[in-house]
């Protein structure tokens, strides 16, 4: 006898056709995605955008863009990204409040690598830069390895923001 | 084919559906209206009629229109009547908008409507910035805000790596930028401690027009206070002391006072005051909890608070002391769960500042901590010494003053009410009240008071929106949005007044910044830059390689002799600028006669001892007639 075809009881007594077995992922911002693979992979855009980003806004650097193709990017990734990539790892639920945290941090990440460079005579835009990047894209890494730190960091009331 | 089995005729929508897409379309089509509205007004605003009270007096009307729409349509989206699904749907995205339009409209007015980027100030850390970048260090001893250049070190890398030559385009938006960023902050804030997406918008488009301190300019301050903001709504979001475990811990007390546990609880406040003031029992019963998180995450999310302190100790002297005072309220009235952090933070900031800025305080150390605990020097210096200066600006302090006033009596009956109703949070009450603790520590300048209104502002504007709506969703809609529109209305345009009364000498004139520009390109480096006043648009290149007279914020010499001793005191040689920015300054700020400038530039012409090198306009330089070394 095939084990696998034994009908079970179920707990109202009937007997009950057995649950097709579907493939579970939990993407690394906790989500539980079920389906075709656009949407598997949907959980992954995000940190995979943050970690591609980096690269390319250093590309624009090292390759000397004009200021007019990179003022925009290299100034936008500096505000928001390398914070953003951390405080990703929070697994927070509030999407908005995530970005005012990783605005917050990036800029204050910039401002302690800075400073730093500056203390150790180690000035170098583009080593301050890169040293934002690497934070990032660690961040990235991590996210993508093993999701959050310890799934969503909070619930939201119905009605509030 | 006809009969039962056609399908039935769509039904004519109603009136009713009508006015719903009318309102639909209406909230929508407002804030791109409003914008082009009122940017072709600031863009046609005539920068030659700023007088004494400000930008407001070269305004035009259209502006106010372009307000007035912006405003309606806001309140109608927040007040608005059944939500039907495209509504509800596309309302974050409409209200988002209209705080956008709402931030340009008043934080970029003066970047719209005038020639340059404005305020001196502002053009000094563009110097201070180019300096980092081209060299790599700081000079802790020209300037006491390179021992903390921490935002100057950010915006150096920032800019080069941009490939931009200088910070200088970033001037003129940096406000607008820094608003949006304080505007998602509060938005978040105030929804955590109201639970109600309406008061979170209301205190967002109170916030922007109360936020006339200008502050927010390119400027280590301005960056600070979103710290400020970030830290404190992620103290007041998760580091909340749930109700239950502060009843543990009054309990625990009582026992360790010796009361058996099933004694009743002593009355923990004066009764009678409490009746007197209308006040329930537990007016504190429905506070917010705090939002469920597990260990891991709280200790990423205090990582984030610490880091942020860390870069703020690293950029400005006077906001991580605020952020430290606001963290032991917190802690002291049991509404931070992390009991050590106000002792983290100060080991935070005295770690810097004992071994980073070393060569400020050894100097300035009376400036540092001489002020601590003169409360009523510090009231003069921050109220009675302030108020000085020609009819004009007296008007615009006294409009600055009712503006903090009223915005405090507002919140003060905004906490009341929401006591009265058992919704009082204690948290949200100590954070719009600690920034007065600052009175004992610092008159910083004598600006204290203003820096203690912007750091209460955001608690105080949460508050007075509960005043307007203590529950949401509102019962009286209608009366409650006419008083946000009355409100609203006032703050907009006290604003105006506030923000930009004193843009007669906060303005960069391009002829000052062209004369400028030519002694950067004309002058041998090491030479005396004189002026009658500091309103210069200098050091904001080379810094380091010209000597400044005056050096700081104030007047300069104003007499032959003492200008020319000025000039002959540098044996390289020195240059004499004189322009209307100076004049129009000391006479609206330090309340000197009429004509003062021109008087003096007069003598200067008229005395034969120095010989004219720049002329255009209004801004003219002079070299002395017979120096002793190498000007050109």
């Amino acid at each position: 006898m095939n084990p696998m075809n034994e009908r079970v009881p179920h707990e109202s007594g009937g007997p009950q056709r057995p649950e097709p077995v579907r493939l579970r992922l939990v993407g690394p911002a906790g989500e539980a995605t079920t389906g075709g693979s656009g949407q598997r992979l949907r959980p992954y855009r995000l940190p995979l955008l943050l970690l591609l980003c980096g690269p390319a806004v250093l590309a624009l650097v090292v390759l000397d863009a004009p200021a007019w193709a990179r003022v925009a990017p290299v100034l936008a990734y500096l505000m928001v990204v390398p914070g953003l990539a951390c405080v990703r790892l929070l697994g927070l639920a509030d999407g908005g409040l995530s970005v005012v945290l990783g605005a917050g941090l990036s800029l204050a990440l910039g401002i302690l690598v800075a400073q730093t460079m500056i203390y150790l005579d180690l000035w170098s835009p583009t080593l301050g830069l890169s040293t934002l990047v690497a934070v990032a894209s660690v961040s990235g890494l991590v996210e993508l390895y093993r999701g959050p730190l310890a799934g969503p960091g909070g619930e939201e009331p119905e009605d509030a923001p | 084919m006809t009969g039962r089995g056609a399908l039935p005729a769509p039904a004519r929508p109603g009136p009713a559906a009508w006015r719903r897409t009318a309102l639909l379309a209406g909230l929508v089509a407002a804030p791109p209206a409003a914008l082009v509205l009122g940017v072709q007004a600031l863009r046609a605003t005539e920068v030659a009629d700023i007088g004494s009270m400000g930008l407001v007096q070269a305004l035009p009307a259209q502006l106010y229109l372009a307000l007035a729409l912006l405003t309606v349509s806001f309140l109608a989206a927040v007040f608005g009547g059944r939500d039907t699904r495209p509504v509800r749907d596309t309302r974050p995205m409409i209200l988002a908008a209209h705080v956008v339009v709402l931030t340009v409209l008043l934080h970029g007015a003066a970047t719209l409507a005038e020639p340059l980027p404005r305020f001196v100030p502002a053009w000094l850390h563009v110097g201070f910035t180019d300096y980092i970048a081209r060299t790599g260090e700081t000079l802790p001893e020209f300037d006491a805000r390179f021992s903390w250049p921490g935002v100057f070190a950010w915006a150096a890398m920032a800019t080069r790596a941009a490939g931009l030559p200088d910070a200088m385009p970033l001037l003129g938006w940096t406000p607008v930028a820094l608003n949006l960023l304080y505007a998602a902050t509060v938005y978040k804030l105030a929804g955590a401690v109201s639970g109600a997406t309406g008061a979170a918008w209301l205190a967002v488009w109170l916030f922007l027009p109360a936020n006339w301190v200008g502050q927010d300019y390119f400027s280590p301050q301005g960056l600070n206070y979103f710290f400020y903001l970030v830290i404190l709504t992620v103290l007041v979001i998760w580091f909340r002391v749930p109700r239950l475990e502060r009843v543990r811990r009054r309990l625990r007390q009582r026992a360790r006072q010796g009361h058996p546990a099933g004694a009743p609880a002593p009355p923990l406040r004066p009764r009678r005051l409490r009746r007197l003031v209308g006040l329930p029992l537990a007016p504190t019963l429905h506070e917010p909890e705090p939002v469920a998180a597990s260990p891991a995450v709280l200790a990423g999310l205090m990582a984030v608070v610490l880091v942020l302190f860390t870069a703020s100790a690293a950029s400005h002297q006077l906001t991580p002391m605020a952020i430290l005072v606001s963290a032991a309220v917190l802690v002291a009235i049991r509404r931070c769960a992390v009991r050590a952090l106000p002792a983290l933070l100060l080991v935070i900031l005295l770690g810097y500042v004992s071994y980073l800025t070393v060569t400020y305080w050894s100097g300035h150390l009376q400036d540092m901590v001489g002020s601590f605990g003169r409360v009523s020097h510090t009231v003069n210096s921050g109220i009675t010494e302030r108020v000085r200066g020609d009819p004009g600006h007296l008007f615009v302090l006294k409009v600055r003053q009712g503006l903090a006033l009223g915005i405090w009596a507002l919140a003060a009956l905004g906490a009341w009410r929401c006591l009265r109703r058992g919704r009082g949070d204690l948290a949200l009450l100590a954070l719009a009240g600690a920034p007065f603790l600052l009175l004992f520590a610092q008159n910083y300048g004598g600006e204290v008071f203003l820096r203690i209104y912007t750091f209460a502002l955001p608690f105080m504007v949460v508050l007075v929106v509960a005043l307007l709506v203590p529950a949401w969703p509102a019962r009286r809609k209608v009366l409650a949005a006419v008083l946000a529109c009355l409100l609203s209305a006032v703050l907009t345009g006290g604003f105006l007044v506030a923000r930009y009364g004193n843009e007669s000498f906060e303005q960069v004139r391009a002829d000052d910044a062209a004369a400028i520009e030519w002694v950067y390109a004309n002058a041998t480096p090491g030479v005396t830059l004189v002026a009658i006043t500091s309103n210069v648009p200098w050091r904001v290149r080379d810094l380091e390689q010209f000597r400044y007279t005056p050096l700081g914020e104030d007047l300069g010499p104003d007499s032959l002799p003492a200008i020319e001793a000025a000039m002959l005191s540098n044996p390289r040689g020195a240059y004499l600028i004189l322009t209307e920015g100076q004049y129009v300054w000391a006479e609206t700020f330090y309340g000197k006669p009429p004509g003062w400038g021109q008087s003096i530039e007069r003598q200067v012409v008229e005395s034969g001892r120095f010989r004219l090198v720049y002329s255009h306009n209004n801004a003219k330089i002079f070299i002395l007639a017979r120096p002793r070394g190498g000007s050109r």
